[in-house]
């Protein structure tokens, strides 16, 4: 009899024990790729159809804590490269800063490796966030100071999502600077299309090349709107 | 000294309290318990929960009624794998999907026990309030719900003592139900608990 109470006691206790154990949020160790997230978003008003031709620096610029640090970011290569063949498959020609006509878009990526990320991470604003900061190795034609980058409202949705954990984003975004408005007295220019995908700044350089590679397919995968095509 | 005499009226309370329950006798229930997702909380999560616990006092005011109070915790989880899904207008956010929801109930307790024999079935009500906490994590993203919602949880049960001992086995049945808040939706689920009873 009592040894019969023991064996239950222990059949109870067990569930219980893993239960606590296992904390509020069991199965919760991810694997590194797992905690990827690739997020896109395009202007409902761009006619994508009439795009042909697109400037992109070489540089992935870094966003980081230290500005006077303007080192290339690990990936910078491999960056440039996978954006550069999905714009192509997309019908998109890359023109360079020696080309004889402005661009009818242009595309820059930024890595962002700022620690203090906190609520509000993806809603789109980034303070002293402009083309200004893409100036053109050669001409003055693409070097548009002062000109931020502007996300319609509802663009993202606003979505707060937001975590305690500092990752890497990489944001790639499409915009024309000719093409700008005036909003709440700032002069922006509308960005077209951006896509964005975090944890690409890790320690690890190899492996953050092949999640970048998958990450900036799937942006360009997410997104059949801007299909030139 | 003055916080001795908070801490000298709060053990005083206590043994007051614990003796109080000694003369009329009480029940304590330890149980373990599965949570089944009911109505809109199913749409949120439909898998089963297989982590919860809880305690219960009860104290006999009567011959057959019990007053008491119980405490407990409850964890749902979902994976959904890697999706895509809408955000804002023209917004898509792809990564990978799971939900979590994690009740606390702190509740006073109201208690029948029928007593044709040596078995104790019962029916009661509990009332009191829900911590509930939901996730919906992207990735390591998430976005989180919070709040105190109140609650109500009928419930139907049985006591079977072991032999003429004072010692048994509780198994019943309780419906969960917490209100919706200003910013937190209501909430439901069947809650199937067995676990040990020590009647004294």
């Amino acid at each position: 009899m009592k040894k019969w109470l023991l064996n239950l006691s222990l059949v109870l206790v067990f569930p219980l024990g893993i239960a606590l154990l296992d904390g509020c949020y069991p199965n919760d160790s991810l694997s590194v790729s797992e905690t990827d997230i690739v997020m896109t978003a395009h202007l409902k008003t761009a006619r994508f159809d009439t795009l042909k031709t697109y400037f992109m620096s070489d540089t992935v610029y870094p966003v980081r804590d230290d500005t006077s640090d303007h080192s290339l970011i690990a990936n910078n290569e491999i960056i440039i490269q996978t954006i550069a063949e999905n714009m192509a498959a997309y019908g998109y020609e890359r023109v360079f800063a020696d080309n004889e006509e402005a661009p009818d878009v242009r595309v820059s990526a930024a890595a962002i490796a700022v620690t203090t990320v906190s609520v509000g991470w993806w809603y789109p604003y980034y303070p002293g966030w402009g083309w200004g900061w893409y100036k053109s190795s050669r001409g003055t034609d693409y070097w548009y100071p002062g000109y931020p980058g502007y996300y319609p409202p509802g663009y993202w949705g606003g979505v707060p999502y937001y975590s305690s954990y500092t990752t890497g984003t990489l944001l790639i975004e499409m915009a024309n600077p000719l093409d700008y408005e005036v909003v709440d007295g700032d002069t922006v220019t509308p960005i077209y299309w951006a896509g964005s995908l975090n944890g690409v700044l890790s320690n690890s350089s190899s492996t953050d090349a092949s999640r970048i590679t998958k990450g900036i397919n799937k942006a360009f995968e997410l997104s059949p709107e801007i299909n030139t095509k | 000294m003055k916080k001795n005499k908070f801490l000298l009226t709060g053990i005083f309370i206590t043994l007051f309290g614990l003796s109080s329950f000694g003369q009329g006798g009480g029940i304590w229930n330890f149980d373990w318990d599965m949570g089944f997702a009911l109505g809109s909380t199913k749409d949120f999560i439909d898998q089963p929960s297989f982590r919860g616990f809880s305690i219960e006092g009860r104290g006999f005011v009567t011959d057959n009624m019990t007053i008491g109070g119980q405490a407990g915790w409850q964890t749902f989880y979902q994976s959904f794998g890697w999706v895509t899904e809408e955000l804002g207008e023209t917004g898509k956010i792809y990564g990978y999907k799971r939900r979590y929801l994690n009740f606390i109930p702190i509740m006073a307790s109201w208690d029948y026990y029928f007593m044709p024999g040596n078995i104790m079935p019962y029916v009661g009500l509990g009332l009191g309030t829900y911590y509930i906490e939901s996730r919906n994590f992207m990735g390591i993203y998430y976005l989180e719900g919070r709040d105190w919602h109140f609650g109500l949880a009928p419930e139907v049960g049985v006591a079977i003592p072991f032999g003429s001992g004072t010692t048994g086995v509780n198994i019943n049945f309780k419906y969960n139900w917490a209100a919706a808040t200003k910013d937190n939706p209501s909430y439901s689920w069947l809650g199937i608990n067995i676990g040990l009873s020590y009647i004294f």
